[in-house]
């Protein structure tokens, strides 16, 4: 359990898979944090001018293949203290092999985090966790 | 020396002399080779039974010598079209191979997921979410189940030789039947079909293949519809063709998906179509039905308008005559 000090803490999740969102809602709430949901950019970035979130979970794949780059850019444009886990499944599409970038190709994706679908909950929590300590 | 060279350049096009010394060894050689490669024999003059027997181990031509320069020169033009189409025909398997796992991938990861959530114990004291577990599960995997079925179906269309038998039949009866069969759906959605068909529409054509070409399309009028929106069947004969038009009220699409999307796994995606699922196969499956039988697939759309799919099939030949 990560140590709130008393403050619920807030996810919000970016997919435009309602099967996802329900998952990791269903978890996240479990462990004791607020869940927001988004299902493409411009929800996301509508979430976060209502509040910051503590960390968010966005997919690559939104309204278009790569949507997921654009919102990591636009949400550390509006605030780059918000940790950005970016997830997908779709490397065989853009090419981009996505759970061996190099540190290079890290470097220039605006995530702290990226995780390749299907993710284990307890493996995006402890990168949760991480992320939240630092 | 020949095989050296053989094995060393695997060259796209390999041109033998059957009277060179061991020309049989360096044939073995060739065809066993780049399976994109074409291979085309020089010979004298050679029994029929023999021609054939090369010709049926991979050969692409055999040429009389002497040669003429002509004919040479236009059996290597084909030999070299083969050779790319062979190349294209591979890529384009590859891809399709990669799609139809990145389709199957989405739909598995959910119902793996709320597996994961059961096993490891998350909401099970909740009978409201395990009835609603079960219930996206299913719906995943009849998503799954629809995809497998029309890989089935393109994988049929696809194989050569393979069609299934076709009887004279009028596509008045097959749009009724189809109509019939979404009016629960579309009366859900809010939506009307109307079915406009004067003279006798005949074709010589396989009935279930008909319906699938209807079914997709009509289908897909009534699932990219809005509330209140209507569906208009329209099938109309002239002299040599069969008009088939399905024509919707929905959200239509822009000119660059128009040009995309009778392609495989072409779905668009935009807020609007978020929430309807499909295999993405629906209109290649309708394509391939239609030109199948020489006919042609097109279609005319708005963004926010609506979209008529046009669909033209020949004439049953007793029907134009």
């Amino acid at each position: 359990m990560i140590d709130t000090m008393n403050k619920t803490l807030s996810v919000l999740l970016v997919d435009d898979d309602d099967d996802f969102l329900l998952q990791q809602e269903i978890r996240f709430r479990n462990a004791g944090f607020e869940v927001r949901k988004a299902v493409d950019t411009q929800q996301a970035m509508a979430e976060i001018a209502k509040a910051r979130p503590d960390v968010a979970v966005v997919d690559l794949m939104l309204e278009h293949v790569d949507s997921g780059f654009t919102l990591c850019h636009q949400i550390k444009k509006a605030d780059p203290t918000i940790p950005v886990i970016l997830v997908s499944s779709v490397a065989s599409e853009t090419g981009l092999e996505f759970d061996a970038a190099t540190d290079e190709e890290r470097s220039w994706v605006k995530a702290d985090v990226m995780l390749a679908k299907p993710i284990r909950f307890e493996q995006l929590y402890r990168e949760v966790e991480r992320l939240l300590k630092q | 020396m020949m095989l050296l060279a053989l094995q060393g350049h695997d060259p796209d096009i390999v041109l033998l002399d059957t009277s060179l010394p061991r020309y049989a060894e360096v044939l073995k050689a060739a065809l066993e080779g780049v399976p994109a490669r074409q291979t085309i024999l020089l010979a004298p003059p050679l029994p029929a039974e023999r021609q054939v027997e090369l010709l049926r181990a991979g050969c692409c031509e055999l040429l009389g010598k002497p040669l003429d320069r002509d004919e040479l020169r236009s059996a290597v033009a084909k030999a070299s079209a083969s050779c790319a189409a062979f190349r294209q025909n591979q890529s384009d398997c590859v891809q399709f191979a990669a799609l139809v796992a990145h389709e199957l991938k989405s739909p598995l990861d959910a119902v793996e997921g709320y597996l994961q959530m059961l096993q490891d114990g998350v909401g099970v004291d909740d009978p409201g979410m395990i009835q609603g577990v079960f219930d996206r599960c299913l719906r995943r995997t009849r998503q799954m189940r629809r995809m497998v079925t029309d890989l089935g179906e393109v994988s049929r269309l696809d194989a050569l030789g393979i069609r299934p038998a076709r009887q004279e039949l009028d596509l008045r009866n097959i749009a009724k039947t189809v109509i019939e069969t979404f009016a629960p759906s579309a009366a859900n959605q809010q939506v009307s079909i109307e079915l406009q068909a004067g003279a006798p529409a005949l074709v010589f054509a396989n009935p279930e293949e008909m319906e699938t070409v209807l079914n997709n399309l009509v289908s897909n009028a009534v699932k990219y519809n809005r509330p209140g929106g209507r569906v208009e069947v329209m099938i109309q004969p002239n002299s040599h063709m069969i008009h088939i038009g399905v024509s919707d009220t929905g959200i239509g699409m822009t000119s660059q998906d128009r040009g995309r999307i009778f392609r495989d796994f072409a779905r668009i995606r935009n807020a609007q179509t978020r929430k309807i699922h499909g295999t993405g196969l629906g209109l290649s499956i309708v394509r391939r039905i239609v030109e199948g039988y020489g006919g042609t697939v097109s279609v005319d759309s708005q963004p926010d308008r609506g979209s008529t799919f046009m669909v033209q099939l020949p004439r049953s030949a007793a029907a134009s005559s």
